[in-house]
């Protein structure tokens, strides 16, 4: 390879990533994953404010999960742009926990404190099946795929694309994209609404790279939940 | 960990520690896309700006220690925030500098190009950059060293509960911090882009002691329109 092959693409694509608004779940710390919560009031109105944040954005498609709390996520991006077809993907939904499904955390520990304890240990979580729900390893496959379809899907140069997901399923998404170890998944926490921004690079098509992580400048004076206390 | 109700669910063991992830803010290398790293850039004006706009920022935070690379564009980017928090004392670190270039410092990258091709696509490709060693200057790795002792030092003499870090330094080895204290892999930390005058926070995992998260990456919003 000689310098002369290096082609500097000006308009690299980028795709934003985007987790839904508040939902009673999130607040109760309950393992909410395929169950279909709504959105708080609360989150409506961070949802509204997302909006507005992207209203001067032009996207050239929205893709989301297609449980509630995704979509309503997502139509209030989208009521600032009439054009686009929200397109919902079952495989961007969040873990499936199965019989764990609508259960408080903290019951799961008391209940199944040796699964609890595996699922809490970052270093044990990559082995973790839910009875009656997913895998971890099922969950980063079935991700990955969506994954690599949205992006073939937007070969044009400049191309953006924006992505509502969950907490869960956008960490898996994000290490495949910028192919991290599946292990390191759980480096980086997506809150309620927040914003994340991945740049193509310009010289290496298909290499992404992070501009922003986590970013909920919106919700100023809107609220959010206090995690600190976890 | 305890198996009792309370003590299971928040590891006891977990400082729960904060470390906040600076660059300095704008030079003339960052501007005409110069090699610069252990090259002691000045501040543009903008840059000054830029920090200035970043100082009541970090003052919302309540820093236990902070650790400054020992250029002076790390230093004056710290400067603003000791005129607001007095009781601040900086401690300056040259394992915080940037990537040393060697001969090729304060070279235009399009020179080092012309100059260099081998070593200039050995550093572009990412699979090859690791080894690209500059001529009486480092390694990736040699960085990945000398910042992964420093981080290791850090964790072990801030071992109180809660306590939280300011580091200032460059775009390179704040990509090699970061990376280290995620645990991510070398190749890795080339993904994250830190922009001049952007604030990042890693948080200490509340269940896992030793693991760290990010919960901000990048961020600049406190740069309005005059200082982005």
């Amino acid at each position: 390879m000689s310098t002369s092959e290096f082609i500097v693409n000006p308009s690299p694509r980028t795709i934003t990533l985007v987790r839904h608004g508040e939902t009673q779940g999130n607040i109760d710390d309950k393992a909410h994953g395929h169950f279909d919560a709504p959105l708080t009031q609360l989150g409506r109105r961070q949802a509204e404010a997302l909006g507005k944040r992207l209203a001067g954005t032009k996207f050239d498609a929205i893709y989301s999960s297609d449980l509630q709390r995704t979509v309503d996520t997502a139509k209030a991006i989208t009521a600032h742009h009439p054009d686009l077809q929200i397109q919902t993907r079952p495989s961007l939904r969040e873990y499936h926990f199965g019989d764990y499904e609508d259960s408080l955390w903290d019951e799961i520990g008391d209940a199944e404190p040796d699964f609890y304890r595996r699922w809490k240990n970052l270093s044990t979580r990559i082995d973790i099946e839910f009875p009656g729900g997913e895998s971890m390893q099922g969950i980063w496959d079935r991700v990955g795929a969506c994954a690599n379809e949205i992006v073939s899907n937007h070969q044009d140069e400049n191309a953006r694309i924006l992505i509502v997901g969950h907490g869960g399923s956008l960490q898996a998404l994000f290490a495949h994209i910028l192919k991290l170890r599946n292990t390191n998944q759980w480096c980086f926490m997506f809150e309620n609404t927040s914003v994340t921004e991945l740049y193509e690079h310009p010289y290496t098509p298909d290499m992404w790279r992070v501009g922003l992580f986590n970013d909920t400048s919106h919700l100023n004076g809107i609220g959010r939940i206090d995690r600190s206390r976890r | 960990m305890s198996a009792t109700p309370q003590g299971f669910r928040l590891d006891e063991r977990s400082k729960r520690r904060t470390i906040v992830l600076v660059r300095h803010g704008e030079t003339d290398g960052n501007v005409y896309d110069k090699a610069q790293g252990h090259f002691d850039a000045q501040l543009t004006e903008h840059g000054k700006h830029q920090v200035q706009a970043l100082a009541p920022r970090l003052a919302s935070f309540d820093f236990d220690a902070v650790y400054v690379s020992d250029l002076r564009r790390a230093v004056d980017t710290a400067a603003p925030l000791l005129n607001i928090q007095p009781h601040l004392m900086l401690a300056t670190r040259s394992e915080l500098r940037e990537h040393h270039y060697g001969d090729y410092e304060g070279m235009l990258w399009t020179t080092v190009r012309e100059n260099d091709p081998e070593l200039f696509v050995k550093w572009l490709n990412w699979d090859t950059r690791p080894a690209a060693k500059f001529p009486n200057g480092e390694s990736y790795g040699d960085m990945w060293t000398r910042v992964g002792s420093f981080a290791n030092e850090l964790l072990t003499k801030h071992d109180e509960t809660r306590t939280t870090i300011l580091v200032v330094a460059h775009g390179g080895s704040l990509q090699s911090l970061m990376a280290r204290l995620l645990g991510l892999q070398l190749e890795n930390q080339w993904r994250f882009m830190f922009d001049n005058a952007s604030l990042t926070v890693v948080k200490e995992h509340a269940f896992m002691p030793s693991r760290w998260q990010c919960v901000l990456f990048n961020d600049t919003s406190h740069l309005n329109a005059s200082a982005q």
